[in-house]
């Protein structure tokens, strides 16, 4: 996978889903992973979040009623002695439309994989969250990884441009003209 | 276990678990179909939903698209995402379809799911649109 291999992580499941849970174990396992937790309910993997160290997280976004959510910022705003915040979290959903995916977004995921997902994506979604990690921020308001990309995670991204003003600049050129 | 499996070995060993977890739903499918239903006729909306989202997830995962469409259209209507309020008959003749179409897992037929779909689908796009 890169920097970090599979096989010394810890990734724990919270999917009440056993079909999918059971998949994504078997997915993870092929893919090297030797420890990985299973919870079927959100109690249960908050106590894990408190007792274990774990490398990442995936959680069912439908899981108890749309708890899912909760559970994150959890993560994101209360200190455990065994993992820190910025816990890289992957959401699992089915439902992918767009007013969910900003309340994922604004919980403080750190990537949100949509079902069906294959085993590429999987490895895509896993490596990026550990192996490519956004600045960590922590405001009033949102406590997660930057929900915006940056450019060396992303080849096709040009915001940069805009940020050093090039962009203002050239367009106040046109507006002059 | 190799801990040293190159992306190639990786996805392909999951490929072969995927495809053995996909011939243990097609297994259950009847099953969980048959607890929708009864989900659906006790008129537990929660658990409809839940088991709904739960069906759509797998079937979509799996292969079994038609099924996905109608849980996925199920699921919305029991969580009150729709244009017009659905008809019982409508909901019944979905619940029907799938029960065909799951009948048999080890031989499906594609040819009388895709007529079954293609009757019921005005319904399903009369209460939503967008399915």
């Amino acid at each position: 996978m890169g920097k970090t291999e599979i096989s010394d992580l810890t990734i724990l499941i919270a999917d009440k889903n056993s079909f999918i849970a059971k998949t994504l174990f078997s997915i993870l396992e092929a893919f090297g992973a030797k420890r990985i937790i299973l919870c079927d309910d959100l109690d249960d993997a908050e106590k894990k979040f408190h007792n274990v160290e774990i490398d990442c997280i995936f959680v069912d976004f439908m899981m108890d009623k749309r708890a899912g959510l909760d559970f994150i910022r959890k993560i994101r705003t209360k200190p455990s002695t065994k993992n820190d915040p910025e816990l890289p979290i992957i959401l699992e959903t089915g439902v992918t439309d767009i007013d969910s995916v900003i309340l994922a977004r604004d919980a403080g995921v750190t990537e949100i994989i949509s079902k069906p997902f294959s085993p590429a994506q999987v490895l895509q979604k896993l490596d990026s969250a550990i192996n490519r990690r956004r600045e960590f921020i922590q405001t009033d308001d949102f406590i997660g990884p930057n929900r915006r990309r940056h450019k060396e995670n992303n080849s096709e991204w040009a915001g940069d441009n805009d940020r050093r003003g090039t962009n203002r600049e050239t367009q106040k050129k046109a507006m002059d003209h | 276990m190799n801990e040293h499996l190159n992306k190639e070995q990786m996805l392909a060993r999951a490929n072969n678990a995927v495809e053995k977890a996909g011939l243990e739903f097609s297994g259950e499918l009847k099953k969980r179909i048959r607890e929708l239903e009864i989900a659906i006729h006790q008129n537990n909306r929660q658990e409809a939903v839940l088991m709904a989202y739960n069906l759509e997830s797998e079937a979509s995962t799996f292969g079994w698209p038609r099924v996905t469409r109608i849980c996925k259209w199920l699921r919305k209507i029991f969580s009150g995402e729709f244009d017009l309020a659905p008809e019982a008959e409508e909901v019944l003749d979905a619940l029907n379809a799938l029960k065909v179409m799951v009948s048999n897992p080890e031989e499906r037929n594609e040819q009388r799911d895709a007529a079954l779909f293609e009757k019921i689908y005005p319904s399903l796009k009369r209460v939503i649109s967008e399915i």
